[in-house]
């Protein structure tokens, strides 16, 4: 609706509701109904039409128009704006005063009202919301430890060349990528929010990094991953388990990418204004041109048909890009200049 | 050799199948259930060893099994849960729990467990109230109040002394930050995690070649720590 048309259909609100108090005014005058109680039912009038319009604006022009009326249609000489008791002056001003005040204090009830209304639906949602977020992963992820753990049974017990052994491999596989799978999309789902339920407080980067790169070399033995750390003590705000996890999705990505004697390491710097800066190397074939500016886009997938790798889904880097931005930090992508592989660089702010 | 009677107490029955059978396979006698308050009944009335609980039980929560339990046995107790149940964790590995493990995870990584917490177990028992304290290179002496790598000796401070003989005391086990701090401080431990990473940071610079590739003392992220056996 546009805002000329909103206005004049409370011009016509405000002129209908005046109307039907001046009517209902010349009835009480007809049964002979004290004057103050005329005085009542414009003030009355004035405040429903600040509630209809929402606008101060309007409930003081009907405050003032409403006197007018009164002085108008009801005080000697009537159909005329002038009186013949001064006394009636003060009735006018404190009528004005009286219509003006509550159409103020009708506005602030309404708008407080309203408020408490859309804050009560948005923690109701909320709660609904995590709720959900947490039967559906529970609902995810108890299946997905069953047909996990049950081929991982089925692999120990068949000898090394038996081709169930193969299948049940197979099936721990898809399993384990799905795994994965819910993991970061309830990571995402967490934190496309908008309001991140991430609770940061001081951490300490060795601990974040070192948990990473224990999970990564106790779920792919032959890896190895080379640490190089400044001997400072580095201290971030950080949510601790998040941040982890961006280092898990880097390394992971290396680990796919990288042949097994290939070196992988993380590489800590201070910088000078207060960030400190981490890189994650690989020697693997490094990120082809055509995807290096969309690695970070959700749902991105290369274009690049590789050989051997399973395709991701293009969730890992836009996760931890969320992550890192969400801890103010930086995340790029490059490729290494002293010969092939991949570079992820990410700076965030220490205490 | 003795079987040790292991009591399974989860709801989902392909993860109950799962890990009975991986269980049994290793030799041990498997009791299992689906229910909490069956639990603490079998707790009570069967042979247990120890017990796997899972913390999100249909009838009561697996918190409140462990509580009933502590109250009149030290049987070990391994906690099994989701991924982001850290604060459920905490509470468990405090108000008793030997170790947790988070869903999903491999047969493998089960047994270790087991095996670890039984192992913590019997040396309790044993009294454990040896004068030296020995893991792989690392040897600490109480009654002279040193610590040797090797060798080598290492110069601590009084609280980094105390840090390393309680996880020297506690190999294999996983300390929360709050049973540390308590350990360290006493009865008014406060919650100053701060101050408990920096110590720890400071410690690690002593003991360990590469502070980010921990040998000794791992990073239980959101939990605590854990020394490893050797």
């Amino acid at each position: 609706m546009t805002a000329c048309k909103k206005e004049s259909k409370h011009l016509t609100a405000m002129l209908l509701l005046l109307l039907a108090a001046t009517l209902i005014g010349y009835g009480f005058e007809a049964l002979h109904v004290q004057e103050t109680n005329i005085v009542l039912i414009y003030v009355l009038a004035v405040l429903m039409i600040a509630w209809y319009t929402n606008s101060f604006l309007w409930g003081s022009v009907a405050a003032f128009l409403g006197t007018a009326a009164f002085n108008f249609f009801f005080t000697q000489p009537t159909f005329t704006l002038s009186v013949y008791d001064s006394d009636y002056f003060l009735t006018f001003l404190c009528m004005t005063a009286v219509a003006v005040f509550s159409a103020a204090l009708t506005l602030q009830a309404k708008k407080y009202a309203a408020q408490v209304y859309m804050e009560r639906r948005q923690t109701e949602q909320e709660q609904y919301r995590a709720n959900l977020l947490r039967s559906i992963s529970h609902d995810l992820r108890t299946p997905l430890m069953g047909i996990m753990g049950t081929s991982e049974q089925i692999m120990d017990m068949s000898v090394e060349n038996d081709p169930r052994r193969a299948l049940a491999k197979d099936i721990y596989q898809d399993a384990d990528w799905l795994h994965s799978l819910v993991e970061n999309i309830l990571g995402l789902t967490r934190l496309q929010d908008g309001r991140v339920n991430i609770q940061q407080s001081a951490q300490a980067l060795e601990e974040i990094i070192g948990s990473a790169v224990s999970q990564i070399e106790k779920n792919h033995p032959g890896y190895e991953i080379d640490v190089r750390l400044p001997e400072t003590y580095i201290e971030i705000m950080a949510d601790a388990r998040l941040l982890a996890q961006v280092f898990v999705n880097l390394l992971d990505n290396a680990v796919k990418h990288t042949p097994q004697d290939g070196e992988i390491e993380i590489l800590v710097n201070e910088k000078d204004d207060k960030k400190v800066e981490i890189l994650v190397e690989d020697r693997g074939e490094g990120i082809a041109p055509a995807d290096l500016p969309h690695v970070f886009e959700l749902f991105y997938t290369t274009v690049e048909k590789g050989a051997d790798v399973r395709p991701g889904i293009g969730l890992g880097l836009a996760v931890s890009k969320l992550v890192v931005e969400a801890h103010n930090g930086t995340i790029e992508a490059q490729n290494r200049k002293d010969g092939s592989g991949a570079v992820f660089r990410i700076t965030l702010p220490v205490l | 050799m003795y079987n040790e009677t292991i009591l399974i107490v989860e709801d989902d029955l392909q993860i109950q199948n799962f890990i009975g059978y991986t269980l049994e396979e290793a030799g041990y006698f498997v009791i299992k259930t689906a229910k909490g308050a069956e639990a603490v009944r079998l707790a009570a009335a069967e042979p247990v060893d120890m017990m796997l609980l899972d913390m999100g039980l249909p009838d009561f929560d697996g918190i409140e099994v462990l509580h009933q339990v502590r109250e009149w046995s030290q049987m070990p107790v391994i906690i099994v849960s989701a991924r982001d149940q850290d604060q459920e964790k905490v509470e468990a590995l405090d108000m008793g729990a030997d170790d947790y493990l988070t869903k999903p995870f491999s047969a493998r990584e089960l047994l270790a467990r087991i095996r670890l917490a039984l192992r913590h177990y019997y040396r309790m028992a044993g009294n454990g109230g040896e004068d030296i304290l020995v893991n792989r290179e690392l040897r600490l002496d109480r009654n002279r109040h040193m610590v040797f790598r090797g060798e080598e000796e290492i110069h601590l401070t009084k609280l980094e002394y105390d840090l390393l003989a309680l996880f020297m005391e506690n190999q294999g086990k996983v300390l929360t930050y709050g049973s540390i701090l308590k350990a360290l401080y006493g009865k008014n431990y406060g919650s100053d995690t701060q101050a408990l990473r920096a110590l720890m940071a400071g410690l690690r610079r002593k003991l360990e070649k590469n502070t980010a590739k921990p040998e000794y003392i791992k990073t239980e992220i959101g939990i605590g720590y854990r020394m490893t056996e050797g």
